[in-house]
């Protein structure tokens, strides 16, 4: 395992069921380098939540585009780059991903927000640039992952 | 969006008979749980031992679903998946929702008293 470097390329046209289909090949190959379920599907959520907030916001105003996935694992660690031609951020800045809170009763329990909150605890030296008209989202993630702010 | 319902003592126990509750089918999930909650009784447990897959969209789907009971019916899960555990866990919905593992626990006399 120390030294592999094993990639995972793929392109995806930016909807629900080809994110699915993503994410299952995804957790096949890191199966087959002998990552363990449990870091498995850590790595499949934060992966999902990457990829759904690109279909829902970078596309929102236009026809689905594509998903650029490029994955290494190296030795412990799993770099991603995810890039597509959507929106850009708003900002050009990645959410803060705070935890989107209680509310004061049950009526205003958030609905949203979560999917920043779990993609900032679990990837590491996560970072965006907008570079040529693309969307370019990168991070690492150590396995056995480590939430260290949860 | 496949939902299969069973009165439980009372109780309104819904089974999820989906693998992914996902952005795919987050929007369905809602409005299928919507249906089945508006003569809901007034505890609604749900059933989530076929569910291996919970994103942040199934999450959110889980609360709007929780707020649409309203303050004087329960939504509690049972069984959940350990990935949606984690799920649950890493967003402190654990403390949210009241979670049983199994049925005999779901259903046992003051269940829901000590779930609090």
């Amino acid at each position: 395992m120390p030294g592999d470097r094993t990639a995972f390329h793929r392109t995806i046209t930016a909807d629900p069921l080809s994110v699915r289909a993503a994410l299952a090949d995804f957790s096949v190959s890191l199966t087959r380098l002998g990552i363990a379920p449990e870091h498995v599907e850590t790595l499949e959520l934060v992966v999902a939540e990457v990829l759904n907030n690109i279909v829902e916001h970078a596309y929102r105003d236009m026809p689905a585009g594509e998903i650029g996935i490029e994955v290494e694992a190296r030795g412990g660690v799993i770099l991603c780059d995810v890039t597509d031609c959507g929106a850009p951020m708003p900002g050009a800045r990645l959410p803060q991903g705070a935890h989107p809170g209680r509310g004061t009763t049950s009526d205003d329990l958030p609905e949203g927000g979560y999917g920043w909150f779990l993609i900032r605890g679990l990837a590491r030296d996560l970072t965006y640039a907008r570079i040529g008209g693309r969307n370019v989202l990168r991070f690492r993630i150590d396995f056995p992952p480590s939430p260290a702010e949860f | 969006m496949r939902l299969t319902t069973t009165n439980h003592g009372g109780d309104l126990l819904v089974a999820v008979r989906e693998d992914r509750i996902d952005a795919a089918v987050a929007l369905q999930f809602k409005d299928a749980l919507r249906t089945v909650s508006e003569n809901a009784p007034a505890r609604v447990v749900l059933d989530l031992s076929q569910v291996g897959f919970l994103d942040s969209s199934g999450l959110g789907a889980l609360v709007t679903a929780m707020k649409a009971l309203g303050p004087d019916r329960r939504l509690d899960l049972l069984a959940p998946t350990p990935p949606v555990q984690k799920v649950l866990r890493l967003t402190r919905m654990d403390s949210v929702f009241a979670i049983f593992p199994d049925e005999a626990s779901a259903f046992a006399r003051g269940a829901v008293a000590r779930a609090g």
